[in-house]
């Protein structure tokens, strides 16, 4: 059992497409500065309270440090990366009147054949701009609002934008989120009415093409009262020699009664830097639940939080993370309670092999409000080989003596025994360690729909082929 | 030996998070000075234990010569620099060391000679006068298969201020075995802070018991190397904080040789409007194969309105490894409160026992029973008052 399995690097070439960026692309040029958020802002048409909320937020970025936890983004370089990039034609609600190109992209991805058997509806982001938007006609007749960024700050939900943009995550927040305020392009805006319930889930699909460029959407939903709402978010991109960004930003509102799904599979290339953020706030006796599969970039910085305000609110957290040679993957939650007898549950996996590194981070905290708050976090870490790294650095600040909070973490590697149990009885010894990281990762693919779970289970399959 | 300091940076935990949590260090402030240089004697030493003064500089040639040899290839790049910069490494850190070290004069010397099995505890009394303020540093030399039980304890009147800082170093040679047992019953107006830097070679084993009751602000600090193969660290620690104090933990645990293992359990209690804030880390190294490390944190929350902070973190660049950590944080279990109410206690009383209980479960690591009754007055004063 001491022998070591060659560890293959996974094959991207189902992502690892690339457009002819050449034709009918607009591209602005690298860097950040005050000339060009203005541009940007003048591309989009933006109202005069978001020109100015861009202009606030440059001036917040330059004055931020980058962290000084995490891992490092010195590989970052904003004078090299290019903040807009578009297709020179507009948004369609048709899928043949998609250009050619980049309608090839989503059709080896899948996404119109996943529309048609299972979505009620589906955006498609290229690079800096949604190039396609549909919603079924009954989702849409139930009064659910399934559209663009763009076209929400000034349609008929303006006034809710403009009262819930980034009041989630300021851009105060941090560097990054600052860096987004100035210069987000693209995104969903949902809205679902009281006590409407969507059956089948909606989908957002990223796609990064640019080389050297940053993706920075911003996603924007409100289930309103008593509505209930599954959204999955999936996003690939090419391998590029130079340094990617994705900036984007995840702000989910969950009214009174209501429960909101978030699943997201990150398959972004190796040559991403992935400081995305995502923040909820639930309200009374709401429901988040976030299913997170991070398996990409080179670098990730990614810690959805939820903020549980009303009382009786509940959040679930599952999440795996998969660090393979050449990433650091800095990964976690953040739960806070404020209201009375909320609760919340955190339950990640993460892997690590060829050399990557995966941190899990978290931070429970229970406000001096947060009577008979309780909150259990289960986190366990894999180690494939001694030249990965895994730590697990998990912070709990509780405020009130009235609450229940309990951690569990384990760390190890797949056991010699449960190997030996397999193969004697017939498995090979790369099935059965292929087999007991699937068992590992069980728990956050029985929470995915079939179809996405099978995709995640095959980038398991790929990540430990040859083992 | 008057010197003082504003602000110090104590106890920074190995891999930084978020900062406005507030947990990547603690910030010791106001009146550092130090008026008194703890100059202890010990007499009627058995036979075997030599006791003797270093200059600071007789002490810090000795630590660098006995320090355990850093491995930078061992550093993730890019990460926050995981390793003390210090020559020695110690829980609270270089600044609080660099302060020791220009305060302190001198440096007691405990050397126990090769292969000697010292039965009887070593007693350490140190009784603070009011308004006392003292800096008590040490080394600790155990030869090869040689074991002690050195037991340090601190007290003063109740209501007594002042400051003790206290440094202790440890260099457990092959095969072995140190018990250290440090309680602090200081009064309420101590401040209080206690290092610990220990480096175990082969076989060697550490076992630290502490217990941690009075003071008004007491800030903790270990860190123990598991250089040699084998080597093993126990650590059982107590705290009450009550009232306004304030207690601040840092733990690490770093194991760098093969089959290490690693045994902590915490036990604290909080009440009033008490601040803990708790770190404790598990650090697999590359090399460190077949080690083991287990954490536990449980507090017990009697108020509404104290802060606890905590933070179990396991750092790990080794796969043939186990590390598991918990902790565990809140008011008694209500069906408990509610067997005993069956019983005809009240919820004060239950809590009161379940105090004593977790308490006196580290005490009975102490192998001195005078001291035991000691710490069970002290308890109970602490209810009375």
């Amino acid at each position: 059992m001491s022998e070591k399995q060659n560890i293959q690097e996974v094959d991207r070439s189902l992502y690892d497409f690339k457009d002819d960026e050449s034709k009918g692309f607009f591209r602005m040029k690298e860097g950040l500065t005050r000339e060009i958020v203005e541009q940007i802002s003048e591309e989009k048409h933006d109202p005069k309270w978001m020109h100015d909320f861009r202009l606030k937020s440059l001036e917040i970025y330059n004055n931020m440090e980058v962290p000084n936890w995490g891992p490092p983004i010195d590989g970052l370089d904003m004078d090299r990366i290019s903040s807009y990039v578009r297709s020179k034609s507009n948004m369609k609600g048709n899928w043949d009147e998609v250009p050619e190109e980049i309608k090839n992209t989503f059709e080896k991805l899948g996404i119109p054949q996943a529309e048609r058997e299972s979505l009620a509806g589906v955006g498609a982001q290229y690079d800096s701009e949604l190039v396609y938007h549909n919603v079924r006609d009954e989702v849409a007749k139930s009064g659910v609002v399934y559209t663009d960024m763009e076209s929400a700050l000034t349609g008929d939900y303006a006034d809710l934008v403009e009262q819930t943009f980034m009041h989630l995550v300021p851009p105060t927040d941090h560097k990054f989120a600052a860096l987004h305020g100035a210069v987000w392009s693209g995104g969903s805006f949902v809205y679902v009415p009281k006590g409407v319930k969507v059956d089948i889930p909606l989908q957002s699909y990223f796609r990064l093409n640019a080389k050297g460029a940053g993706q920075f959407e911003h996603t924007l939903i409100i289930v309103d009262e008593g509505a209930d709402l599954h959204f999955i978010e999936g996003c690939s991109a090419p391998k590029y020699n130079v340094a990617n960004l994705h900036a984007g930003c995840v702000e989910l509102y969950v009214r009174k009664g209501a429960r909101l799904r978030y699943s997201t599979i990150e398959n972004w290339s190796k040559n991403m830097y992935n400081l995305n953020t995502k923040r909820a706030l639930v309200e009374e006796g709401g429901r988040m639940e976030w299913v997170s599969g991070s398996f990409g970039s080179h670098v990730s910085y990614l810690y959805p939080t939820t903020i549980l305000k009303g009382d009786h609110s509940h959040c679930e957290f599952t999440g795996i993370t998969f660090a393979g040679n050449g990433q650091n993957l800095d990964t976690g939650a953040k739960m806070i309670h404020i209201g009375e007898d909320t609760s919340s549950y955190i339950n990640t996996k993460s892997i690590s092999k060829d050399g990557g590194i995966s941190t899990y981070r978290s931070s429970i905290v229970i406000e001096p409000s947060a009577k008979r708050a309780k909150s259990s976090v289960d986190c366990a870490s894999l180690m494939l080989d001694d030249i990965s790294r895994s730590d697990t650095i998990p912070a709990m600040d509780v405020r009130t003596g009235d609450a229940d909070v309990g951690h569990e973490a384990k760390i190890g590697r797949i056991s010699d025994e449960a190997v030996f149990y397999l193969m004697s009885r017939g498995i090979s010894e790369s099935e059965a360690r292929a087999m007991i990281v699937s068992g590992f990762a069980d728990p956050v693919s029985k929470e995915l729909p079939l179809e996405y779970a099978a995709e995640m289970n095959n980038l398991i399959k790929l990540e430990m082929e040859g083992m | 030996m008057a010197e003082t300091t504003k602000t110090m940076q104590v106890g920074r935990i190995p891999s930084l998070t978020w900062n406005r949590l507030k947990v990547n260090y603690s910030l010791v402030e106001g009146d550092l000075s130090v008026q008194e240089d703890v100059a202890t004697t010990f007499s009627g030493l058995p036979e075997g234990i030599s006791g003797s003064t270093l200059t600071q500089k007789q002490a810090q040639d000795w630590l660098s010569a006995n320090a355990p040899e850093e491995k930078a290839e061992a550093v993730v790049a890019g990460k926050e620099p995981i390793y003390h910069p210090q020559a020695f490494g110690t829980g609270l850190g270089k600044e609080y060391d660099d302060f020791v070290q220009g305060a302190a004069k001198s440096v007691r010397f405990l050397e126990v000679a090769e292969g000697q099995k010292i039965a009887r505890p070593i007693l350490w009394d140190v009784h603070c006068e009011r308004g006392a303020r003292a800096v008590t540093s040490q080394i600790l030399h155990v030869g090869k298969n040689s074991a002690l039980t050195l037991v340090m304890t601190e007290d003063s009147d109740r209501d007594a201020s002042g400051a003790s800082l206290v440094s202790t170093k440890v260099v457990l040679e092959e095969g072995a075995q140190l018990h250290l047992v440090e309680v602090q019953l200081l009064g309420k107006g101590f401040l209080s802070m206690h290092d610990c830097g220990a480096a175990l070679k082969d076989n060697a084993s550490l076992e630290v018991t502490g217990l941690y009751l009075g003071a008004d602000k007491t800030y903790l600090g270990t860190q123990a190397e598991l250089v040699g193969k084998a080597s093993r660290l126990q650590v059982d620690m107590g705290y009450l904080v009550t009232g306004k104090e304030t207690c601040s933990v840092n733990v690490n645990a770093v194991q760098r040789g093969k089959k290490t293992q690693v045994q902590m359990h915490f036990d604290g209690v909080l009440d009033g409007t008490a601040q803990k804030n708790f770190c404790g880390t598990i650090d697999f190294r590359k090399g460190s194969k077949g080690s083991v490390g287990n954490e536990q944190e449980n507090v017990l929350l009697l108020s509404d309105s104290i802060v606890n902070k905590t933070l179990p973190v396991i750092l790990c660049e080794e796969e043939d490894v186990e590390g598991r950590h918990g902790a565990s944080i809140g008011r008694l279990d209500e069906q408990m409160l509610f067997y005993l109410a069956a019983r005809g206690i009240d919820e004060k009383t239950a809590e009161q026992m379940m105090v004593r209980a977790r308490l006196r479960a580290v005490a009975s690591h102490i192998p001195v029973r005078s001291l035991r009754e000691h710490i069970r007055d002290f308890i109970e004063e602490a209810f009375e008052g």
